[in-house]
């Protein structure tokens, strides 16, 4: 059972979904259901192990096409919307403790290719107004299966996150008739210090307003708006950056650090986006190797965040901490 | 890229993509064209 739910005072949509509680949580490795099925095991949910991705559509999605059964029935005050998308799980490698971070540059390469196919195939549905490629990494993320993986979420609606980023990049646009991230990497480059790795097509940084402390944005240097945009050597340069990222993160605390990342593209509702630039964000929830950073009462309750630490210093631990070369 | 999609029993899809002889596996600095 799903629907959604409309927040009159906010202004946005809450995704109710019931059969969620219900999902995998923290299974032993030995019935890990994005394993490949080993003959003579139990079934997973991939019975083939030849493949270098897979995707997957969810069995506990949040959205679905058709949508499911809405629970309730709204009125005037309260509207409810059928949860009508699609939510895919993209399983990065058959093995089972591969991160990321652990694969060559060659094969992130093909994870981007394959995000790239998969925004392509889910804009072109009709029912679909945003495509959201993401990762949750790590139990303290609320990673259900520890097994690599990301997801996409096919939203009915554009989210209200990206569309603040859309309606302050229009308003820029509009009065400095220049791209609003674009001026932000031209400023981070005059600045230098927050910076953490770039190659010729993208540049990494903690931003100037980082939320969490070890907040890391990726842009693209050419004003693009979607992966799909990509040249094929820029396909290899997002590749090339991702990996020296992560890399960074592994090395910064002596573990593997969670976080979550997304991926901010074009909605794909068919209007016009040419003011917004693509890119990709990192939230790793530490502070320290010890300690967490929560979403408390001024996070959650006043919609503010406070940030411990200085992006200036975290930037310069990020670029001191391990090595990949960046790509192209 | 090829991709190969099979339906599950419970009416999902799986689409499985390979890069057969596309590009090979390499060590990450000659996995990055210059």
């Amino acid at each position: 059972m799903s629907e959604l739910r409309w927040n009159p005072l906010l202004e946005e949509w809450v995704i109710t979904a019931t059969h969620r509680q219900d999902r995998t949580y923290q299974p032993p490795a030995d019935f890990c259901p994005l394993c490949p099925t080993l003959p003579g095991r139990q079934a997973t949910e991939i019975p083939d192990a030849d493949f270098d991705v897979v995707v997957l559509e969810n069995k506990f999605p949040s959205f679905r096409t058709p949508a499911a059964e809405a629970t309730v029935e709204g009125n005037e005050l309260h509207p409810v919307m059928p949860s009508i998308g699609v939510c895919e799980v993209v399983v990065y490698s058959p093995h089972h403790d591969r991160t990321l971070s652990a694969e060559s540059v060659g094969k992130i390469h093909k994870l981007v290719r394959v995000w790239r196919d998969r925004f392509e195939v889910l804009a072109a549905r009709s029912e679909v107004q945003y495509v959201f490629i993401f990762e949750n990494k790590g139990e303290v993320i609320g990673v259900t299966l520890p097994h690599p993986h990301g997801q996409i979420y096919a939203f009915p609606y554009i989210p209200p996150r990206v569309k603040r980023e859309l309606e302050a990049c229009q308003t820029y646009s509009a009065k400095h008739h220049r791209c609003l991230v674009c001026d932000i990497i031209g400023d981070e480059e005059r600045d230098g210090r927050r910076i953490v790795a770039g190659n010729e097509a993208f540049l990494a940084v903690v931003p100037f307003y980082a939320r969490f402390p070890y907040e890391v944005h990726i842009h693209a240097r050419r004003h693009i708006q979607a992966l799909t945009d990509l040249t094929e050597r820029e396909q290899w340069s997002l590749a090339g950056i991702l990996k020296a990222v992560l890399v960074k993160y592994d090395s910064l605390f002596g573990f593997t650090l969670p976080y979550m990342m997304v991926m901010h593209q074009r909605p794909t509702d068919g209007a016009d986006y040419a003011y917004y630039h693509f890119h990709v964000e990192f939230y790793p929830l530490h502070r320290t190797a010890t300690k967490l950073k929560f979403l408390a009462a001024c996070e959650s309750g006043a919609g503010s965040f406070i940030n411990d630490t200085e992006p200036e210093q975290t930037a310069a631990e990020l670029r001191a901490a391990g090595s990949s070369k960046a790509g192209p | 890229m090829t991709k190969r999609e099979i339906e599950t029993p419970d009416g999902r899809y799986i689409i499985y993509y390979s890069f057969e002889d596309e590009e090979p596996e390499t060590d990450d600095d000659a996995a990055c064209p210059s």
